[in-house]
């Protein structure tokens, strides 16, 4: 009997070792991932915010008009902190999760080839989302300088349709691209993109009636003829 | 005046043939049937009558006509004077809407210098085949700086109302003149005298490719003369009437395209300008008079044009105007409209800063550009109020009062200047 008790006892105690000896290593492992990609995530920022420095990262954002956007939404830092702050997590995480992955437990299975093989969209929405809000703000500045210039008194309003409307084209691009709800998101935006168009219909042919002929005038020289009659201020 | 048969062949073949003329008159043409016959038979006429004992010839730079232009200055020169026809200079009607109306008039300049080099031509004109009011005094104010003075670049004054040239006045004249020393009043207009000195000069200048020059070729040409220390003149004209196929550009264009050349340049002769300290005048051929005045001017409209500036694009003079700038101008936008007024300190200080900011590149430089309209239409509604109760004198004594407190103030662009250049 005690013989029984003695040999079940060192045969728990010799498995439970044994699993303790198994799982260790990969332990290891794991903090060790953690560390290194501390320490590269580190490097990486440190790095990537002297090139940023060097090239004169916040200003070309400012003159892009990317600050004005990220202050908007909360963010005070300049963008090439900003930058980097994303690399360094990205890169953090990476290791975090190669090391997740050396320690193979079931439901963390092939978690790395998941993630690498998803970082082709992550990147292409990145890189879309990154254009179209350079691009809403730029075509946006663009509409508002212009419709002041033309003393248009909705100004703002033109400025806004401008950015709302190329940011609602971008952010239907990124969810399209991540793959996310993507039916739900083509028909959202046809249903959006289409109302809005039908508005700016309707809001032509009844309320701004008299902005459009004015534009349209000002456009074909005709109300510029008749400004001139009146105004015999020549400019250059 | 050499009696030669009409040549018609590009300007690069003409480096290998052994022909020179003392003075060359480019005509710069496009679609110009209606006007050219006038144009050329001026030309001609003040050739043989002030310039008699030189050699000569009329060089057509055509855009590509099809109304037969070249063929009318072939034409008409036989048998008077030598003529060539520089074809397709224009690049087939690239850059419409270009100081002259003509199209691609930066190509054009630029094949007739390289002409007159070719010709060895100690004096070079440029007349625009468009103009209906030319004369054969034109050639001899014109040319005669050049040929028989020693001037390098002649600029044109026309006989104009105080308040045509607004943008001159408020902005180009006094920025150019704190700038560079000189004081020509008026930087650009359409026709010129140019020695063959400048031609060279202007045919190895780097700015031909770029976008900034092309734009506001004329006011290029000016500031390169003026810049590099040529000797720059003007010559009164009288009226000029000329037959423009073009609309009148949009406000906001023509100021982008204007302040944006001189701004550009001042990244290239910064050396020279900040060096700059004081102004002279420069020789007056001819004796100026004015138009009168033919019609009101809508204050109110330009007014309000500065109150919704200040209202809507407050975000974007954030950006480019100092904290004490924009104070200032905020208070601009509650004046009633017939006691607006824009400080002259002010309106300086808002122009330099506007220099700095397109130099710093804090916005894209277009829309930096054109963003300065709404202030100016401002200083312009307040120039004609304060002066609108004297005549031409006042204007005068207006325009020169704020050109020295632009050299009075001028301290204020360069310290910052050099210091965001370190």
């Amino acid at each position: 009997m005690s013989d029984l008790w003695r040999d079940t006892m060192i045969a728990g105690f010799r498995d439970a070792v044994m699993q303790i000896l198994l799982v260790l290593p990969r332990l290891l492992a794991l903090v060790t991932f953690l560390l290194v990609g501390f320490a590269m995530a580190w490097l990486v920022r440190a790095l990537m915010v002297r090139v940023l420095t060097a090239f004169r990262f916040d200003r070309l954002c400012e003159r892009f008009g990317l600050n004005q956007p990220l202050a908007q939404a909360g963010i005070k830092q300049p963008a090439s902190v900003v930058l980097s702050r994303i690399l360094f997590w990205t890169v953090f995480l990476l290791f975090a999760f190669m090391g997740v992955d050396a320690v193979n437990l079931p439901a963390t299975a092939n978690l790395i080839s998941q993630i690498v093989g998803f970082l082709p969209n992550v990147l292409a929405a990145a890189l879309v989302l990154l254009i179209g809000v350079l691009s809403a703000n730029f075509f946006a500045e663009a509409a508002l300088i212009a419709a002041v210039n033309a003393q248009l008194q909705e100004a703002r309003i033109v400025a806004s349709l401008v950015r709302w409307g190329i940011l609602l084209f971008t952010f239907a691009m990124v969810l399209t691209e991540m793959g996310i709800a993507k039916e739900i998101v083509i028909s959202a935006f046809s249903i959006t993109f289409g109302g809005v168009v039908f508005s700016l219909a309707l809001g032509v042919g009844l309320g701004i009636r008299h902005l459009m002929r004015e534009a349209i005038e000002r456009r074909l020289g005709k109300r510029k003829e008749k400004e001139e009659k009146i105004d015999e201020l020549s400019h250059l | 005046m050499t009696d030669q048969s009409v040549m018609n062949e590009p300007a690069e073949d003409l480096s290998n043939q052994a022909v020179t003329a003392d003075v060359v008159v480019g005509l710069l043409t496009l679609n110009n049937a209606g006007t050219i016959e006038q144009v050329v038979k001026s030309i001609i006429e003040g050739l043989q009558r002030f310039f008699g004992g030189a050699s000569a010839m009329i060089v057509n730079c055509d855009g590509g006509s099809q109304d037969g232009t070249p063929e009318i200055v072939e034409r008409l020169a036989a048998g008077q004077v030598a003529a060539r026809i520089v074809p397709g200079a224009a690049g087939h009607y690239a850059s419409l809407g270009t100081d002259s109306g003509l199209s691609g008039r930066a190509d054009d300049v630029r094949r007739l210098c390289e002409t007159a080099q070719s010709l060895q031509a100690k004096t070079c004109l440029i007349i625009e085949g468009n103009l209906r009011s030319l004369s054969p005094q034109w050639i001899e104010l014109l040319g005669r700086p050049v040929y028989h003075d020693g001037m390098d670049f002649v600029v044109p004054l026309f006989r104009r109302h105080r308040y045509e040239g607004t943008l001159v006045n408020n902005l180009l004249y006094p920025l150019m003149r704190s700038l560079y020393g000189k004081r020509l009043r008026y930087p650009s207009g359409g026709c010129y005298g140019l020695s063959g000195r400048l031609a060279r000069e202007l045919i190895k200048n780097p700015f031909w490719s770029q976008d900034e020059a092309r734009i506001s070729f004329d006011g290029w040409m000016t500031t390169v003369a003026l810049a590099e220390g040529y000797q720059v003149c003007h010559a009164f004209l009288g009226v000029k009437d000329q037959d423009s196929k073009l609309g009148t550009a949009d406000l906001a264009h023509v100021l982008a395209a204007a302040v944006g050349a001189i701004f550009h340049s001042m990244e290239d002769y910064e050396s020279g300008w900040e060096r700059t300290h004081e102004s002279t005048d420069v020789p007056l051929y001819g004796v100026v008079d004015y138009a009168p005045l033919t019609g009101p001017i809508n204050i109110a409209r330009m007014v309000s044009g500065m109150r919704q500036g200040v209202r809507d694009l407050l975000p974007l003079w954030e950006v480019i105007l100092s904290p004490e700038t924009l104070s200032q101008i905020l208070t601009l936008g509650i004046q009633e409209s017939d006691e607006f007024h824009f400080p002259e300190n002010l309106w300086v200080q808002v122009v330099y800063e506007f220099a700095l900011a397109y130099h710093d590149q804090v916005l894209h430089r277009e829309h930096l550009l054109k963003s300065l309209t709404p202030l100016y239409l401002g200083q312009t509604a307040s120039f004609v109020l304060d002066t609108q109760r004297g005549g031409t004198e006042q204007v005068e004594a207006s325009v020169e009062s704020l050109c020295r407190r632009f050299e009075a103030m001028k301290p204020y662009l360069t310290d910052r200047w050099r210091w965001r250049d370190e």
